[in-house]
């Protein structure tokens, strides 16, 4: 593998460019497909200890690495870890786009590295981690203030006429209508597409994020639920629903469209003229008979 | 930079690298892949900044020209407002003007399509999740003011350009 060093300048930072050998492989030889390489240029990140001045910490990395009709941009990127690297870091597990594990940063665009295709992306592809996530190393971030972002609007359903912990093996009653208001926000798979993609998380750490504001909106949408003032008084403020300005970024990235910019909304106009339609709102009843299933405590 | 700069400078900018946020440039600006509204959302910033600058740029010149008018033991005349107009009479601050003219129109009016956006209005209606799963806060009504602010906003400074070029300046 020759290693050609170039200078470059990138978001305030020096990074070093290193380019990996063209061997072809026999990736497609299974498939038969017609076959063509993309040039993938990723980034790649090095936690050095702090007297380590070796090297810089940040640099991109280019591998030609060979495709076929079906080829995914994780297929890629393992292909570069089996083949050509086996230090590049990223994470995946289901590799069919229910996880949500694998979200990068592709060309530019935040997508599922597993659901998407590399022909869709051209010859030279450049990768990048999700942005506003705290590095770890290479395409991998650390999700931590994400979760704990998720955790803060309550993403659980709120009885506090009912107690529904130990023994409970009750049911609430839903129609099919009240379970369309929020089905689709309940089909977030908590990638980070959003987060990445959104731009006031790019200048605002304390913004909640796309996410956990859809989450919020799930929730109060639920029939069942009897949680929803707790949870406007958490979204109704400057780091929460109002710093939203409705780029629509979070929406337009979701792998599983999902709508949060469609659920930010709502949450404000639910915070300055619905609150009083929210008092008034009474959870869900729960069905007659228990769960066959479930064993009473 | 002696060794303890270059040392502060290092750990800065390790800080920078592992906090990863997209920053201004990246996550405001770098709107060229994005989708419409992402568009629309840069353009208000900049517009915004553009005619900030200008009302402060606007404030001091007419301030200045004001006190000049208003003091007696200079005269009083208004002869120091006829020169700041006479120096501003040309193509370069037309030009200036006619910039101004576009982004306060722009930034009027898709103010406006983000009040009814935040009302929860013209960004369509929940659905369940259903093949091709368009965000329907994407394609609902704001989408198409979205379009008709920006067609609007060129009408009106096609105006701007008559009454500043062809009026103004005697085109």
């Amino acid at each position: 593998m020759g290693n050609e060093d170039h200078s470059h300048f990138s978001g305030g930072l020096t990074l070093t460019e290193n380019d990996h050998g063209s061997e072809q492989s026999a990736l497609s030889e299974s498939t038969g497909n017609e076959q063509s390489t993309v040039k993938l240029r990723v980034f790649r990140y090095k936690n050095l200890p702090k007297d380590d001045t070796s090297a810089p910490s940040t640099s991109f990395d280019t591998f030609q690495v060979p495709i076929s009709n079906g080829t995914t941009l994780l297929d890629a990127l393992i292909y570069v870890k089996e083949k050509l690297d086996p230090t590049l870091t990223f994470r995946y597990s289901c590799r069919m786009g229910i996880c949500g594990s694998c979200g990068v940063n592709a060309n530019g665009k935040e997508k599922l590295a597993c659901k998407t295709q590399v022909k869709d992306l051209g010859e030279n592809i450049e990768v990048r981690p999700l942005n506003n996530l705290s590095l770890i190393r290479d395409l991998t971030v650390d999700f931590k203030p994400f979760i704990e972002k998720n955790v803060k609007v309550k993403p659980y359903l709120v009885r506090n006429d009912v107690d529904v912990d130990g023994g409970f093996n009750r049911e609430f009653r839903q129609t099919p209508d009240e379970l369309n208001q929020y089905l689709m926000f309940a089909n977030c798979l908590m990638c980070g597409l959003c987060y990445s993609a959104c731009p006031t998380n790019a200048t605002d750490e304390l913004y909640l994020g796309p996410q956990a504001l859809a989450r919020a909106y799930r929730y109060i949408a639920d029939s069942r639920d009897g949680g929803q003032l707790e949870r406007i008084e958490i979204v109704d403020q400057e780091h929460a629903a109002w710093s939203c300005h409705f780029a629509g970024s979070c929406s337009d990235v979701c792998p599983k469209g999902v709508d949060p910019a469609f659920a930010i909304q709502q949450l404000k106009a639910l915070a300055l003229r619905k609150q009083g339609l929210l008092k008034r709102k009474k959870p869900s009843p729960l069905v007659e008979r228990p769960r066959e299933s479930v064993n009473p405590v | 930079m002696d060794a303890a700069g270059k040392e502060v400078l290092k750990v800065l900018t390790e800080i920078l690298e592992r906090k990863n946020n997209a920053g201004v440039y990246r996550g405001w600006l770098k709107f060229w892949n994005r989708n419409w509204e992402r568009w629309l959302y840069a353009m208000h910033r900049i517009t915004g900044v553009g005619v900030g600058i200008y009302l402060v740029a606007h404030i001091w010149e007419t301030s200045y020209s004001a006190t000049a008018f208003l003091d007696v033991s200079n005269g009083g005349s208004p002869v120091v407002w006829t020169n700041l107009m006479s120096f501003l009479s040309n193509e370069f601050f037309h030009t200036g003007l006619l910039l101004v003219a576009l982004a306060s129109v722009f930034h009027a009016l898709n103010g406006v399509r983000l009040i009814f956006a935040e009302q929860g209005l013209m960004i369509g209606k929940v659905k369940p999740p259903t093949f091709p799963m368009i965000p329907s806060s994407l394609k609902g009504g704001q989408r198409y003011f979205g379009i008709a602010i920006v067609i609007i906003s060129f009408i009106l400074l096609v105006y701007a350009f008559y009454q500043l070029f062809i009026i103004g300046l005697g085109w």
